[in-house]
């Protein structure tokens, strides 16, 4: 067989693979679907070195709510699901030794839920991480605050 | 004999011997010659680009190295694997002209020193070479200059630094051609010994072969996988400029390094490359004119016969008179190595590349038109290989030379003894088919009448571009040709068969993937109808022309 | 009302035609043509006035206006059955070939027949009323002016009786007709609805139209090719009036007071140059559309600019193809059929002069039409249909506007498209030049081939008829049995301007062994190539053992063996395998071939080397299987070329015994050779071959008798001085 002949064999098999694996793939979804490049908490008060903070106070003896939020890019609304809220630093143990949660967070909403167990201030700290397999993510230490009585 | 006398006769007998290898007819004839020169510089071109768009691809890709760059290393390794191919072609061409050629039996006549006859032999090898590097390396080369923004003086220093490469390849060649043609020799005396070797090699290149294609993975996803791929690259890219350093070094002082941002070229390196080329080339110099150039005085002016062994009387065995063309022009062929090496290379290269190529459709999640996609892209890579075990056929009745015209005094019909000598080619172009369909259809989902029809088809589209061939060489015979340059003698008419068989393929799979993409019903019936009618005319147009025109030509 | 006056015309138009016929005959033929320009004015003028009535369509659809499908079948076919007899009406006086007289008198009397008897129903369609009008008179009389002609042609022209060696061409003219003058609402009347969303992109009915303009092409040349040109140009001339009447369907006189709507694209305005240029031979204007229109319509056809919702056979898409079938294929049959020259240099060069002046008119009108119709687009140089079919650079081109007014009316050009267009289209004018070089190459090489086999057929009927009609391998002649005999044999290579041999003449009888002597170059090879078959004779015979080497060759190549002067040999096969196979193209039985092999085996000495392979034998060796394959099927006659030389004596010797063996058994030997000392004791006749032609020719024995040596005798023929 002749060298050029061989080549432009060779040539059109490679072409060939390409085309076909370009043109004739099955269509997914999460090919096309786009990723979380950056993800930022907005919900603090200061920044120190390079960790956020944010102050919550505790009003009265009633469980105090808020809603850590966050800015997420690229912007789109498709992907603002894939996205979860994660808490340490949130369990004491109790007189018969269980282990309780003071705080918690609900995973999707970012809304952050806490009572009055202790009787001093605590950090707890909130991380923000994508979901979609980038793996971004943010956190901020939330300083659950007594006021002065 | 004084100096002068020497580089006289030398040149004379490298003029004599380039007369043979390259037609300079075209320099006579002013208008031939700017037209011969136009279509080399168009050749240049044409291959310059396709080099630069690929590389221009790959660097877009970002496949070879994050920066928007092609690496070094990419040229070393594409210069290493021209290389290993020239080399080993170098050296088989070479040895065949040292050792084998006839006019070795000619050359040694002449009132010339036999030194003087070695070294011409070397000097037109060479010549060869630098032409054949100036078809494909240089351009290469030349494309990845203009894409790394070289300067210009890049476009001087590369093709001189190619041509002292060709010079080191012919010198290095001349060296290994003595123990090969001694080993050539050897074989051709024990013809057992070269089929067992032939056998070997062809089982073992076959199994590497499958064993490479069994680790395809079962699921290729190029898009997703890119990145991986152009790691991967990367990786074998730095483990190729360590294994291969010398090569590497080679390729920077070809074509430069990046130093501080810029490309540099002379470093104190280039001159260590350039120092280590000139010492090799010192080297192999003086090996060839103490190994090769004693070898060679010896080999030319000994026989290659031996003495035959008695042959048993055999009987006289009598074959229908239809038959008895065919059946002899198979047994002719099938004695003939250089036809057996050439149909064993497509028998088992064909079979392996249609496994590879469906093994790596069936990793990938194809939809339906990427289903159909792959049945069309079978039939064209298939097509390819079948029609160009035919293209020999367009010089079946040149390469008789003048005793072509004998065969007028045989008492059968022109087209009996034209289709006769179709036999070989038409049986080889089933058995490829035989070979590689199954191995299609064992990965298709076509309908067993389907296949059936679809394999028909193939054959007879193998057979138009036969009888095509043949109808070529028959109308446009270069007897003269060949009667002057031998086996040596390329027929222009081969070209012509060559640009069909890539037309017939490609033409096909226009149709099939057309007709699969757009209107599927009973496609495949259609393309069995519109083979027959093709062969049928083919057959008919030859046959016309030949009662016609066999009594003139 | 209508019918009154219908048959006032056919007894008005028989009173004139008779009267012209009897009284003023010398003028019967001017009077015809004026009539073809009257009818031609009067059709058209009736057929603007109809035209673009919807109720032609509406007709011929499933809701048609009478009173049954039958009667709607009969309204289109009367349409249908009037427009072939005017288009022959038309053509008729100024064409001689008696395929339109025999026409118009026979299939144009039972035409007519339909309009006459359903006149009523004809023009309903035409008018959409029962009553007269201005319309309905004119075609009332247009019927009865064809129906008159008709008739008289039948009754003066032996009526309806055709010669029978001119009943072939007239069937397949009238299938022409009947095809060719179909009015586009036919097919939609036969086929129905069918093919919704299949007429673009390559589907199944786009397919089926591209199929039908290449069936029209080839089928209409392999019809017309083996007639004359002038026939060809009347087929060529109804055709394009049929379908020019056909696309016309819907065109009224707005059309000429409407500008915008003038049939200025290129295709539309090829309908009108083809008959213009068939009639009036107007060769520039031809060539133009041979360069231009072809690859235009071609384009088109794959592009197709209707709505892919239409029917396959609906009006609007029937008219399209017939449009550009036309443009495609006709200006292409009138080259292959040798109406107009092939085209020269020049006829390019003034089809692209007038291709400019077209764009040039074609854009200004376009810049300006534009005012008064948004949606002109002549030549698709206004709009985006071209460009939205390349893609979005193509898009981008015409981002480039050039504007400006002239009093009232804006002239917008796209400079860049435009030009591009242009471009385009010379490229592609170009480009058709080189295309129709390599065409016309084939078709003269095809061209020479049917006349060489024409001969060839020729050859084999002279044969049979000369020697009593037998059959071609049979011997045809008796007194040739047992000999050689070469007539009149003159030879000429086609590169030479002399013959190479000239009127060589011998007879060679059973027993005799031949030499045949001369200088190089004196011809011996070609008398000897043209014995065996290499070479044709140019004129004269050979006729070998009773069979004619031109026209019996198979046969006659049976009777002789060759010995060539350079040896044709399988060197892979053995020299058994070899003769084995020779014995097998000659039909020798297995018997035959044992015995001879045996003894040629041995007188040749090859037993040691007869199975070994061709390619390890001596030069002798391959010789004396050369020798053996020539002999093994005992041929009446033997011929060698020069066999002896490279060999050593004893094989000459063995050669020479095969020889003398050979003619001992009745059989001709017939050998050149320059060794004359070997002619003299073999042969027992020369021929002396000197300057083309044969100084001598006599016995061995006779010139020794002269006491002169064959050598003195052979240098003396051929001049050459004897010194002693």
């Amino acid at each position: 067989m002749r060298k050029s002949v061989m080549f432009f064999i060779g040539v059109l098999f490679v072409i060939s693979v390409v085309v076909v694996s370009f043109f004739g793939m099955q269509a997914r979804l999460d090919q096309f679907k786009k990723y979380i490049s950056e993800i930022e908490i907005t919900s603090y008060d200061q920044i120190v070195g390079n960790r956020k903070y944010l102050v919550v106070e505790f009003i009265g003896e009633q469980d105090t709510f808020t809603t850590i939020r966050y800015r997420v890019a690229p912007t789109d609304d498709s992907i603002t699901s894939s996205v979860e809220f994660l808490i340490s630093d949130n369990t004491y143990t109790d007189e018969d030794g269980e282990k309780k949660e003071f705080a918690s967070i609900d995973k999707n909403t970012g809304i952050l839920e806490f009572y009055r167990y202790f009787e001093d201030n605590h950090f707890v700290t909130i991380t923000i991480r994508s979901t979609d397999g980038s793996n971004v993510s943010d956190s901020v230490s939330v300083l659950l605050y007594l006021p002065a009585e | 004999m004084n100096a002068s006398t020497k580089t006289s006769k030398l040149k004379t007998l490298i003029k004599m011997q380039l007369k043979e290898k390259i037609n300079l007819s075209f320099l006579a004839n002013k208008k031939q010659a700017f037209f011969k020169i136009m279509f080399s510089i168009l050749g240049f071109a044409a291959i310059a680009a396709i080099a630069y768009v690929v590389l221009f691809f790959c660097q877009f890709l970002n496949l070879f190295s994050i920066s928007n760059q092609i690496p070094v290393s990419v040229m070393a390794f594409v210069l290493l694997v021209m290389y290993v191919i020239n080399f080993i072609s170098s050296t088989i061409t070479l040895s065949n002209s040292l050792y084998r050629s006839e006019d070795n039996h000619v050359l040694i006549t002449f009132p010339v020193n036999a030194n003087l006859v070695f070294i011409s032999k070397l000097v037109v090898h060479l010549i060869t070479e630098i032409k054949r590097s100036f078809i494909f390396i240089v351009p290469v080369f030349f494309a990845y200059g203009l894409l790394s923004g070289l300067p210009i003086y890049y476009y001087i220093w590369m093709p001189v630094m190619i041509c002292v490469l060709a010079v080191l390849t012919v010198l290095m060649a001349g060296v290994i051609s003595i123990p090969w043609a001694m080993f050539m020799r050897f074989l051709d005396r024990f013809k057992i010994i070269k089929i067992i070797i032939c056998v070997l090699l062809l089982a073992t290149v076959g199994y590497f072969a499958f064993v490479l294609i069994s680790k395809i993975p079962s699921n290729i996803n190029l898009i997703e996988s890119w990145r991986e791929i152009s790691i991967f690259i990367r990786q074998f890219l730095s483990k190729f400029i360590k294994i291969f350093s010398f090569v590497y070094a080679f390729a920077i002082f070809l074509c430069g390094t990046v130093a501080n941002s810029k490309i540099v070229f002379f470093t104190k390196y280039t001159y260590i490359v350039l120092l280590a080329m000139i010492g090799l080339i010192a080297l192999f110099l003086l090996l060839n004119m103490l190994l090769s150039r004693p070898v060679y005085l010896r080999m030319i002016s000994s026989s290659f016969e031996y003495k035959k062994s008695q042959k048993k009387a055999r009987k006289n065995v009598k074959l229908a008179s239809n038959a008895s063309p065919v059946l002899y022009e198979l047994k002719t062929m099938l004695r003939q190595a250089e036809t057996i090496n050439s149909s064993l290379i497509s028998i088992v290269v064909a079979p392996i590349a249609i496994l590879a190529l469906n093994k790596i459709y069936g990793a990938i999640n194809t939809r339906m038109l990427g289903s159909n996609l792959t049945i069309a892209f079978n039939v064209l890579i298939i097509l390819l290989f079948t029609l160009s075990a035919n293209i020999s056929v367009s010089s079946i009745y040149s390469k008789e030379g003048e005793s072509f015209y004998l065969n007028k005094v045989i008492p059968k019909k022109p087209y009996q003894i034209l289709f006769s000598r179709l036999a070989y080619n038409g049986t080889l172009a089933l058995v490829l088919l035989l070979l590689t369909c199954p191995i299609f259809f064992y990965f298709s989902t076509l309908s067993v009448m389907n296949k059936i029809l679809l394999f028909i088809s193939l054959f007879l589209i193998s057979l138009v571009h036969l009888f095509w061939s043949a109808e070529i060489d028959f109308l446009n015979l270069q007897t003269q040709k060949f009667k002057t340059e031998g086996k040596a003698g390329i027929n222009p008419n081969e070209l012509k068969s060559t640009i069909l068989s890539f037309a017939i393929s490609l033409i096909t799979f226009a149709i099939v993937a057309f007709f699969l993409i757009v209107d599927n019903s009973n496609f495949f019936v259609k393309l069995l109808f519109m083979a027959i009618a093709v062969l049928a005319l083919r057959i008919s147009l030859f046959l016309y022309k030949a009662r016609v025109l066999f009594k003139e030509k | 009302m209508n019918h009154v006056i219908m048959l006032c015309s056919f007894v008005a138009f028989s009173a004139l035609f008779s009267f012209f016929h009897t009284y003023v005959k010398n003028r019967f033929q001017t009077f015809l043509k004026v009539l073809s320009l009257v009818l031609t004015a009067l059709f058209v003028g009736w057929y603007l006035l109809a035209g673009g009535n919807n109720l032609i369509d509406a007709t011929f659809n499933y809701n048609n206006p009478f009173s049954s499908k039958t009667l709607c079948f009969f309204a289109g076919f009367s349409c249908w059955m009037l427009f072939a007899v005017t288009v022959l009406a038309q053509i008729f006086p100024f064409f001689k070939d008696k395929v339109l007289l025999n026409s118009m008198k026979t299939f144009g009397t039972i035409a007519m027949l339909f309009p006459v008897f359903f006149l009523k129903e004809l023009i309903f369609t035409f008018t959409n009323s029962y009553g007269v009008s201005v319309l309905s008179s004119l075609i009332a009389i247009h019927v009865g002016l064809l129906f008159a002609e008709c008739i008289f042609l039948l009754i003066h022209n032996d009526s309806f009786y055709v010669r029978r060696s001119e009943l072939k061409t007239l069937f397949v003219f009238l299938l022409i007709v009947f095809i060719f003058s179909m009015p586009p609402y036919m097919p939609k009347f036969f086929f129905g609805n069918v093919g919704l969303n299949l007429i673009k992109g390559l589907k199944f009915y786009h397919r089926i139209y591209l199929y039908v303009s290449f069936i029209f092409l080839f089928g209409l040349y392999f019809i017309l090719k083996k007639r004359e040109s002038e026939y060809a140009r009347m087929v060529l001339l109804f055709i394009s009036l049929a379908t020019l009447i056909s696309y016309c369907y819907q065109y009224t006189y707005s059309i000429f007071i409407t500008p915008t709507s003038w049939p200025l694209h290129l295709c539309n305005t090829a309908m009108f140059i083809l008959p213009i240029c068939l009639i009036f031979k107007l060769e520039r204007l031809f060539y133009f559309t041979f360069f231009i229109n072809v690859i235009g319509a071609f384009f088109a056809m794959l592009m197709p600019n209707y709505s892919s919702a239409l029917a396959a056979f609906s009006t609007p898409v029937v008219t399209f193809w017939i449009n550009h079938i036309m443009a495609f294929a006709m200006p292409v049959l009138v080259i292959m059929l040798k109406v107009y020259p092939r085209p020269k240099l020049k006829h390019f060069i003034y089809s692209m002069i007038v291709f400019v002046f077209y764009f040039l008119l074609v854009l200004t009108l376009n810049a300006w039409f534009t005012n008064y119709n948004a949606g002109v687009d002549f030549f698709f140089l206004n709009s985006d249909f071209i460009v939205t079919k390349l893609g979005k650079w193509a898009e981008d081109t015409r981002n480039i506007v050039w504007a400006f007014k002239i009093r009232d009316l804006t002239f917008t050009f796209y400079p860049l498209y435009q030009f591009l267009f242009f471009l385009v289209y010379v490229v592609l004018g170009l480009m058709m030049w080189f295309i129709y070089a390599w065409l016309f190459t084939l078709q003269d090489f095809f061209f020479e081939l049917a006349i060489k086999n024409k001969n060839i057929k020729l050859d084999e009927l002279i044969l049979k008829t000369k020697y009593d009609k037998k059959d071609v391998s049979e011997c045809m002649n008796e007194e040739s049995k047992g000999k050689l005999v070469v007539k009149n044999l003159t030879k000429r290579y086609a590169t030479s301007k002399v013959d190479v041999v000239s009127q060589i003449n011998f007879e060679i009888n059973e027993g005799d062994i031949i030499g045949f002597l001369g200088l190089n170059g004196a011809g011996k090879s070609t008398i000897i190539k043209c014995i065996v078959g290499i070479q044709p004779p140019t004129s004269g015979s050979i006729e070998i053992n009773g069979y004619d080497i031109e026209k019996q060759p198979v046969e006659a190549k049976m009777q002789f063996g060759f010995v060539p002067d350079h040896y044709a040999l399988y060197e892979n096969l053995t020299g058994r395998e070899y003769v084995n196979y020779i014995a097998d193209l000659y039909e020798v039985s297995q018997e035959d071939r044992d015995a001879r092999l045996e003894k040629l085996v041995k007188n040749l000495n090859m037993v040691e080397s007869f199975d070994s392979q061709i390619k390890t034998y001596s030069h002798g060796m391959k010789q004396k299987i050369t020798i053996m394959s020539a002999l093994v099927h005992a041929p009446k006659l033997w011929i060698l070329d020069e066999p002896l030389t490279g060999l050593d004596p004893i094989s000459i010797y063995e050669v020479k015994e095969c020889m003398r063996q050979h003619a001992k058994e009745k059989n001709i030997v017939f050998f050149s050779s320059h060794i004359i000392d070997v002619v003299e004791k073999l042969c027992n006749r020369i021929i002396i071959l000197n300057n083309h032609k044969i100084v001598a020719d006599v016995r061995t024995d006779e010139v020794l008798k002269t006491g002169e040596s064959l050598e003195d005798f052979y240098l003396k023929t051929i001049g050459q001085k004897v010194e002693k």
